[in-house]
């Protein structure tokens, strides 16, 4: 904690040197005890802008350099008018009481931010759940009240319609519950060494459906060695890009599923020739529900990618995004080390 | 079902709509089919109906559904599919070691549900000397000590044969590591390298009996578990 916060302590020193240093212009001029105003801004600005603890840091270190620098006899804490005393207490006071009250309106104010963020997430889940059902629920009550007048296809189709929708809802539902996994630091990993072609494999069994008339360029070394991984939920993290790279590509463009060594660790490469990803986006797409591009017929919780990140992590690997440079379309990284720490 | 007399299957689960629809598909596929909502009802049923096979939900309201597992164990040696919502391997791997047959993560179609029923249920019945495996383009005969792929023979060694014969034997089903380790190693899955034996061979057979290997349609891997093989019927 303050070993992260340090720089902020730097700059409360600076902001109470620059004011120690006004001081010394005008504290001919002006009585010393005056001179504390402009220790309380420092407080203030500092309490405003880097919280609590920089702010009582602050007030301390304003007494002290009062004290030292501005207060006779100077370069001294001596003091000869008792009544300075006074002075630093209510320097110090103040400072605290500023420094205490700025910082709960800035806890307030983050607290409001982030109800204000569970509402958008909520009515970005409820968006999601909801359109499914409502396939389903209108699907299933035409069959059931007046399917008569429709053709067999037509039926079909509505029944169709109504398990696809289903589905797409357990994939949601499933994702869900893995972001809590993963954001509750709840997700266990249970890495044995596993081959790399059987998780891939396992990966395709699972997204057969849509596999059925894509097209794949596998390229996994024989002689591959085996990496510690914790078998389904490395088959969650490549499902999910996999799924991923059919969805931008277009027609029958094939997926690549490349795997090589990185120096001492096993590199594995997903890439589809779609599109690609703006290079703002190659960052931000592993944020919790975050999604580059939002086109109508590409569904999504934007829950999949951050997932992945939260999975790969947990191994002590890396994943990331990258624009191919030899062809159109994106490749995601997967780094994983080939010993477990 | 060409069996004379109807399979008899026992549900437990304690949601309504989930029985509902499982016993419209059992029924459909002519079997006969009894419920039960709770643990205690399963306990009853599982032996006064006499099923030849039960479905067995394991979040029950009365009871730890593993604890009631193990209870219809003692009573009796029938066939159990387990419904599960956890994903956990582990879950599975406990039902599994209390005595269950196989599992199923829901949600599941029916196609999935009837297909474990066959092939847990196959165990009621002696199996034939002679049995031809076929599934696929995939041919064993175990008599002729033969497998085929798409007409050309294809030549196994005898550890990865007997790997598949176990598989075959229990094709449909879920065969855990573990049993294969002890069957044909005669090892546990602590016994250094062994695991990794096992998957080294998996993948040798799977570079000479799988079309494409690098996507098995026959050897299924059941991810923490142990395989699977793919039956036609």
């Amino acid at each position: 904690m303050l070993l992260q916060s340090w720089p902020l302590y730097c700059k409360s020193v600076i902001l109470v040197g620059a004011m120690t240093l006004g001081g010394e212009f005008v504290k001919r001029n002006l009585e010393p005890a005056n001179l504390v105003m402009c220790y309380l801004l420092a407080v203030v600005i500092v309490a405003t802008r880097w919280g609590l603890g920089p702010a009582v840091f602050t007030s301390v270190l304003s007494v002290l350099a009062f004290d030292f620098f501005l207060v006779p006899p100077y370069l001294t804490f001596g003091v000869h008018d008792l009544q300075y005393l006074f002075t630093f207490a209510g320097l110090l006071v103040v400072g605290l009481i500023i420094s205490e009250l700025v910082a709960k309106t800035r806890q307030l104010e983050l607290l409001r931010a982030t109800e204000k963020l569970e509402q958008a997430l909520l009515n970005s889940i409820s968006h999601d759940l909801r359109t499914p059902l409502v396939s389903i629920t209108g699907s299933l009550s035409i069959l059931l009240h007046d399917a008569s007048w429709l053709d067999e296809e037509t039926r079909n189709e509505l029944i169709e319609n109504a398990l696809e929708e289903s589905e797409r809802l357990n994939r949601i539902v499933g994702n869900l519950l893995d972001m809590t996994r993963v954001e509750a630091g709840a997700l266990k990993v249970f890495p044995k060494p596993c081959e790399l072609r059987d998780v891939i494999g396992v990966s395709l069994q699972e997204l057969k459906h849509k596999l059925s008339r894509q097209s794949l360029d596998i390229r996994i070394p024989h002689d591959f060695p085996e990496i510690p991984m914790d078998f389904s939920l490395m088959v969650k993290v490549f499902v999910n890009l996999i799924d991923n790279a059919v969805k931008y590509s277009p027609g029958a463009a094939p997926i690549h599923i490349h795997a090589k060594m990185d120096s001492d660790k096993s590199r594995i490469e997903i890439s589809d020739e779609g599109p690609g990803i703006r290079e703002e986006d190659l960052k931000r797409i592993f944020d919790k529900f975050y999604r580059a591009v939002k086109p109508d017929q590409i569904s999504g919780t934007g829950l999949g990618l951050s997932i992945c990140k939260g999975i790969v992590e947990a191994h002590n690997g890396e994943i990331w995004a990258e624009n191919r440079s030899e062809k159109k379309g994106a490749t995601f990284v997967v780094r994983l080390p080939l010993k477990t720490r | 079902m060409k069996e004379k007399q109807a399979l008899r299957i026992l549900i437990v689960d304690d949601e309504k709509t989930i029985r509902r629809f499982l016993k419209t598909a059992l029924v459909s596929y002519g079997y006969t089919v009894f419920e039960a909502a709770n643990g205690l009802e399963a306990l009853e049923n599982s032996v006064s109906c006499h099923p030849d096979a039960i479905i067995l939900d394991l979040g029950l309201p009365d009871k730890d559904g593993l604890e009631i597992l193990r209870e219809i164990r003692q009573r009796t040696k029938t066939p159990i599919v387990i419904l599960s919502v956890r994903e956990q391997e582990t879950d599975k791997i406990k039902a599994l070691d209390a005595g269950a047959d196989d599992y199923l993560t829901k949600p599941f179609s029916p196609g999935e549900l009837l297909a474990r029923l066959r092939a847990v249920m196959r165990r009621l019945v002696p199996q034939n000397e002679t049995t031809v495996f076929k599934a696929g383009k995939l041919c064993v005969d175990i008599a002729k000590h033969t497998v085929e792929l798409d007409g050309g023979s294809l030549e196994l060694t005898p550890t990865e044969y007997e790997i598949l014969k176990v598989l075959i034997v229990n094709a449909g089903k879920v065969v855990t590591q573990r049993q294969i380790l002890k069957e044909i190693w005669n090892k546990t899955e602590d016994t250094e390298g062994a695991s990794h034996l096992l998957r080294v061979t998996i993948s040798n057979l799977r570079d000479k009996i799988e079309p494409n290997p690098d996507r098995p349609v026959y050897v299924l891997t059941e991810p923490g578990i142990g395989y699977r093989l793919h039956s036609d019927d």
